[in-house]
């Protein structure tokens, strides 16, 4: 999953992907679980609900249309948006980040030099997340569409 | 439109579960710098052997910066609780127990309390003190030679077949004793200001009255010395300080490190089966001053090693890959779990091993400060030389490096560096 997420790796930066790898400072090794993976099966239970909600649940003749498949597409990636930004900025605010991800500082003086994760860093990560909520609800959409009785020719015609 | 109400609640109750971390667990925060101290560790004795040959009258003729520097020595060993007990003792041709606190040890520091102490005073065989010495050394104890380290040949040999005894008589001893117990082995040159009569290497003296190196010798298992010099910094020693610091340990105990995603020029990756010798997806810097070059940083925990800082940081200790070069630096972020960072740069880089080794060498001044013929004591060269210093060093040298397998070096790191 994390190789996926790294695809994006130039969005939100090498150090927030350490993170989400599960790098641990103190015992400088990948022990703190990995993210990708939880924040990956959501995305992907969140995503396939959407899915089965638009073709099966709501499944109705009046949304067969692909400005409504559109809209439920960007419901589903602003979720996953959210979902991505809000966790990584909470590892942020509440400094679970290790700090040698955090920061390059003064060998010397210890002082602080760069903050290397900030919080546009999550917003990114966000924004990952939601591309690949998009791209998972393409493809899930093609995957099952076919069994809807009434949306089954949305959002391209057979 | 109900249909929107209910995404609309199911996005919410999704972003709540993210506000919550439900599912996450939170990871234990270590407090860097704070560490437990093991009720268990018990302290040691210390024996303290101070050499009373005439030789030494020299630092004791005056309030010379010797008294005062082994008195703050032995002082901070008893009041930072260091040590079980302290036992004072003069040492020649034996050892001669003074029974004494350590103030009126250091008040009575003179010519006079030297000779009427008793032993040998004429004559310094090293050798023979060093075995008395390690007769008594054990992994209960730390010992503390205090010497001018000046060897005064006998006179049926010729100074150099005198020195070359003396270092295999102490390689011998020293080796002995290592095969039994694991000892540690510091020697601190200080310098005090010396003023009197100077045996040389062909038993003449000289009148002196300047600034001559003498030597602490610490021997003792590694935890106490490494508690020792924890709490007794040489850094603050009185009198004019530490001038030189070289130790020999056993160097079975590995050296901890672990590549550092920063200081680097250029892009690359740990590997996550592997982050402590794996670099994957490395790529050179492409913009800016340092376009072209490729550099990794690996971090090196020194600490317990007691090897002297001027040594680690002196890149000429390295052996690398041709196409790399090496800095270190002391490391003081103190969230990192090591104690020097060696930044190793290329601009030639390729998919290979990385070897770094430390050499296990005796340390340059050594060489500096020996002579082999100090019969010109008064020149400005010589008087801060010390007279057969190499030859003792190396014997212990030799006999710790035989007990480490005959290694070359402290430690050897490979990484393997992938484009």
């Amino acid at each position: 999953m994390g190789t996926i997420y790294c695809w994006f790796e130039s969005l939100f930066g090498q150090d927030l992907a350490e993170h989400l790898w599960g790098w641990d400072m103190s015992t400088q090794d990948y022990t703190k679980g990995n993210h990708f993976n939880s924040i990956g099966s959501v995305l992907v239970l969140v995503t396939l609900f959407m899915v089965v909600l638009f073709y099966y649940i709501i499944n109705h003749p009046r949304f067969n249309h692909w400005w409504s498949w559109i809209l439920v597409l960007i419901i589903n990636s602003g979720m996953n948006f959210l979902y991505g930004w809000k966790l990584t900025l909470s590892d942020l605010s509440n400094n679970l980040i290790s700090d040698d991800l955090m920061y390059i500082r003064d060998v010397t003086t210890n002082a602080i030099v760069t903050q290397k994760i900030t919080e546009s860093n999550c917003v990114n990560f966000g924004i990952a997340n939601a591309t690949l909520a998009a791209i998972l609800f393409l493809i899930f959409s093609f995957m099952l569409r076919w069994w809807s009785r009434n949306c089954s020719t949305c959002p391209i015609p057979n | 439109m109900k249909i929107l109400v209910w995404l609309l609640f199911f996005g919410v109750m999704l972003t709540s579960e993210c506000f919550g971390q439900s599912g996450r667990k939170k990871p234990q925060i270590s407090e860097p710098g704070i560490k437990s101290v093991s009720s268990s560790m018990q302290r040691p004795i210390y024996n303290i052997y101070l050499e009373n040959s005439g030789s030494m009258n020299g630092y004791v003729n005056s309030q010379a910066e010797f008294k005062e520097t082994v008195g703050n020595f032995l002082t901070d060993i008893e009041i930072n609780n260091l040590a079980d007990s302290i036992n004072l003792n003069y040492i020649n041709s034996k050892i001669i127990p003074i029974h004494s606190n350590i103030p009126n040890f250091i008040n009575n520091l003179n010519p006079t309390s030297f000779s009427s102490a008793g032993g040998h005073i004429t004559t310094t065989n090293i050798s023979m003190m060093m075995k008395s010495i390690l007769d008594k050394a054990n992994d209960h104890s730390v010992c503390l030679f205090i010497s001018d380290c000046v060897f005064s040949p006998e006179k049926k040999f010729t100074a150099q077949q005198y020195l070359v005894n003396q270092e295999l008589e102490i390689k011998r001893n020293f080796a002995a004793k290592l095969d039994n117990y694991k000892l540690t082995t510091i020697v601190l040159q200080l310098s005090s200001k010396f003023e009197g009569a100077y045996f040389n290497c062909l038993n003449q003296t000289t009148q002196i009255n300047a600034q001559r190196p003498y030597y602490i010798w610490v021997i003792g298992n590694q935890k106490f010395l490494t508690t020792l010099f924890e709490k007794v910094r040489k850094e603050n020693f009185k009198g004019g300080g530490v001038r030189n610091f070289y130790s020999a340990f056993n160097t079975e105990n590995a050296f901890d490190y672990g590549i550092l995603n920063s200081p680097k020029l250029g892009y690359y990756n740990r590997d996550r089966t592997n982050p402590k010798n794996k670099i994957v997806d490395a790529q050179k810097e492409d913009k800016g001053v340092h376009k072209g070059n490729f550099q990794f940083s690996i971090g090196v925990n020194f600490k317990e090693s007691l090897i002297d800082e001027n040594y680690i940081l002196d890149a000429k200790n390295y052996v690398l890959p041709a196409n790399y070069t090496i800095e270190i630096v002391k490391n003081n972020i103190t969230s990192l779990p090591y104690s020097h960072i060696l930044k190793l740069t290329t601009t030639t880089l390729k998919t290979e091993s990385v070897s770094i080794r430390f050499k296990n060498t005796l340390p340059g001044w050594i060489a500096e400060k020996n002579s082999d013929d100090d019969s010109k004591i008064n020149t400005a060269d010589q008087m801060s030389r010390t007279f057969g210093l190499k030859y003792f060093v190396e014997g212990i040298f030799e006999a710790y490096k035989t007990k480490n397998n005959n290694k070359e070096t402290y430690f050897e790191i490979n990484i393997s560096v992938n484009q």
